[in-house]
């Protein structure tokens, strides 16, 4: 089977048993990878209402055909499970060659279920596995335990996805790090790994991944890495990274701000990628056989915060805005110090920012004290009382224990009225995109995302601002920014394209046709060319990622989510106080007319329920099954 | 009389423009076309480069907005500009 492995790894912690499946070649047309194939696995094996750290979750680390290849942007790999934080589907997406390192070892995936009595950790060697103690791990930091065990292995060309002790201590948003800087961050499913005693997986593979016609991957590969060179758009990123783009979102007014108070931010041009590369930036990293080295790297020997090492990276967009404008901090040093502090701890950086967001919203309106945030004044831009935070949140220690649960557990808890306030859809804190001003990422947050409210389900209003972005999906004519109609037909296109980029485990910074980086028809010529799927059209490519959205929304059906739980934030329902979206809000009747809109382009109920016809013509047959067992379809 | 257009320019436009005016003179009845028309004539082939694709058509990765307003809105390239109007060049900020 070109593109594929044709195995899956299942490790069983609690039995210590490892054994391989064979990848079924109709399954991996059908199913594809990433989440495709982790959705798949996930509605077939976790029983409804299970406890997200119990041992009867399963952590999935799924790759894709892609994955491994010689194309620009084959580095991901997609993590899944039941995420703690949400209760309902977890998935996070991460760069680098973990994934390309578990591929030429031999296995599409990892399906990794039970809890191991001590402290473990799994070692993937050219078609070899076993689980060994991590005993002498537990307790570090992602770096060193990175480091210690790329010297286990005895070898450095390992690559090693582990947990800090934010993980271990289920911080209810930990997050999975690669190479200390890249990061399996949403959802929370590095603390389904610490529940797991799970401390890394380590992967490392000298296989070559077999793909159909080996010149016409390489010409393509060659033929991208000329074009993302001669293209000023790929060098802008490469240059400013993804914070470049701060000051096109101060212009349009939706940087989110002060815990999404205002989109107009004074310090942006102090926090703008254009500034850290005039500033702290000391280098550039990029994944294996990319062209765009996007990645930001800040190595300071000495700063007001201590050292900053540049193995943790430096801080990219979401990481910049949350600890940036959303805490009204203007400083690029605070800001990347915070940074290293969640990598090294392994925290989401984006959930870690609302939380703190959040807590000093309570702190200045008098809900919450500086005694119950462990002795920390939280005020508006002080750096050190964010780095403070999040070094009690890591160790669940002081306030620590409280926000370490989510933004949307811990207003449960607080009270006081702070949950108007909490900025979170289904218990996952919002990324930093304001849908006030892109009204379509309503649904991107909401009905579209089977995870809560993450940015990565399609792109983004403005990217549909011009004609013809995606011909071949039907997205023709330009749709402003701020309508409202006509979103819920463009975002299911929209989203259905960027999962099966996703399942595919294409990474979207090199190649989104809906962003204008290369066009659908490349997608189908890349994917043919490695899989030998000769007779692969447009049409199959946008099914793939619409079979795995449904599968993924009927998960979260059946464990009793809904239309009740696609909701906004009431702060959306405030216009924006000034700039370029000055008045913007998102209102209730918005809201209803966007699901409205969008459950009927995708063919569900109106109670946002996968329908019945829609599933059989995905060949869901076996899900619409389940989903009338459950009550959640009619029996007919 | 003249129309006076207050001009904002972010991303490569930015980068290959060193430092632009804010604000820019055009013949009256001018449109977007002719405004970009004068930028180039001042910039040069790089900064047509970073604004059109190899086919003349504007680059996918860039917005250009009258006040505030994707030209795809309204006119494309024929959107009219009136004195006081702002255009600004922008790369699309999408995320996703
Ligand atoms: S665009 Fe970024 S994340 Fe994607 S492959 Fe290149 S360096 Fe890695």
């Amino acid at each position: 089977m070109y593109g594929f492995a044709g195995k899956i790894l299942r490790v069983d912690l609690s039995k210590r048993t490892l054994r391989e499946e064979p990848l079924d070649a109709a399954v991996a047309r059908t199913y594809v990878g990433g989440r495709g194939l982790g959705a798949r696995i996930m509605f077939e094996e976790l029983a409804p209402g299970i406890d997200p750290l119990g041992p009867d979750n399963n952590v999935i680390f799924a790759t894709g055909p892609v994955t491994g290849t010689a194309i620009p942007g084959n580095t991901r790999f997609i993590v899944l499970g039941k995420s703690p934080l949400t209760g309902l589907f977890g998935e996070s997406n991460c760069s680098g060659s973990f994934g390309r390192e578990l591929k030429k070892a031999g296995y599409d995936a990892v399906v990794v279920g039970g809890k191991a009595e001590t402290p473990a950790y799994l070692w993937i060697n050219d078609g070899r596995a076993e689980i060994r103690d991590a005993g002498h791990l537990w307790g570090k930091t992602t770096g060193e335990t990175d480091d210690a065990l790329k010297q286990e292995v005895g070898d450095k060309r390992a690559w090693v996805a582990c947990i800090g002790p934010a993980g271990e201590r289920l911080v209810k948003y930990a997050a999975i790090l690669s190479d200390k800087h890249k990061a399996a961050g949403r959802t929370g499913l590095g603390a389904v790994m610490g529940a797991k005693n799970l401390k890394a997986v380590v992967a490392r593979g000298t296989g070559e991944v077999p793909v159909a016609q080996p010149e016409k991957v390489k010409g393509l590969a060659r033929w991208m890495n000329r074009d993302r060179h001669a293209n000023p758009g790929a060098q802008q990123l490469a240059t400013y990274g993804t914070s470049g783009g701060i000051p096109g979102l101060q212009a349009q007014g939706i940087l989110p701000t002060k815990n999404f108070q205002s989109g107009v931010f004074a310090g942006a041009e102090k926090i703008s990628g254009q500034a850290l590369a005039r500033t702290i930036l000391t280098g550039t990293i990029r994944c294996e056989g990319c062209p765009i080295p996007h990645h930001r790297q800040v190595d300071l020997k000495d700063s007001p915060y201590g050292p900053i090492d540049g193995r943790y990276g430096g801080a990219e967009y979401e990481t910049v805005a949350a600890f940036g404008s959303l805490c009204l901090i203007d400083d690029l040093v605070a800001i990347n110090a915070a940074n290293q502090l969640c990598n090294a701890y392994g925290i989401d950086t984006i959930s870690a920012g609302v939380v703190v967001a959040w807590a000093m919203e309570c702190y200045e309106k008098g809900i919450l004290s500086a005694k119950d945030l462990g002795g920390v004044a939280a005020r508006w831009g002080d750096g050190r009382a964010v780095l403070a935070l999040l070094e009690q949140i890591g160790r669940r220690e002081g306030g620590g224990d409280l926000l370490a649960e989510g933004v949307r557990a811990a207003a449960q808890r607080v009270g006081q009225g702070s949950a108007e306030f909490a900025m979170h859809v289904r218990g996952l804190e919002l990324a930093l995109h304001d849908p006030r001003g892109k009204k379509g990422l309503t649904l991107i947050y909401t009905a579209a995302s089977p995870r809560g409210a993450c940015h990565t389900e399609a792109a983004h209003d403005t990217s549909f601002e011009r004609p013809n972005a995606v011909p071949e999906a039907g997205i023709v004519a330009p749709l402003d920014r701020l309508a409202v109609e006509g979103k819920g037909e463009l975002m299911r296109k929209a989203c259905d394209l960027h999962t099966a980029l996703n399942s595919l485990s294409l990474c979207q910074q090199v190649i989104e046709p809906a962003m204008g980086r290369f066009t659908l028809s490349t997608v189908v010529e890349i994917v043919a060319a490695i899989t030998g799927w000769e007779d692969l059209t447009a049409a199959e490519v946008l099914a793939m990622g619409e079979r795995a959205n449904n599968l993924a929304r009927a998960w979260n059906v059946r464990e009793g989510s809904d239309r009740r739980d696609d909701v906004l934030p009431a702060r959306f329902r405030e216009g924006l106080p000034e700039g370029g979206s000055a008045g913007e809000t998102v209102s209730l009747e918005d809201q209803d007319r966007l699901l409205d809109d969008f459950y009927a382009a995708c063919g569900w109920t109106e109670d946002g329920v996968p329908s019945e016809q829609k599933l059989q013509a995905l060949d869901l047959g076996y899900v619409a099954e389940a989903l009338r067992a459950s009550g959640a379809l009619a029996a007919g | 009389m003249p129309v006076r257009v207050r001009l904002t320019l972010l991303g490569a436009a930015r980068d290959l423009a060193g430092d632009a005016p804010s604000e820019i003179e055009l013949a009256p009845g001018a449109t977007v076309a002719a405004a970009l028309q004068a930028l180039g004539g001042r910039y040069g082939a790089a900064w047509g480069r970073a604004v059109y694709d190899a086919d003349g058509r504007i680059a996918t990765e860039v917005a250009i907005l009258v006040n505030n307003r994707n030209i795809f809105l309204a006119d494309g390239l024929e959107t009219g500009l009136a004195d006081g109007d702002a255009l600004a060049i922008l790369p699309v900020v999408s995320g996703g």
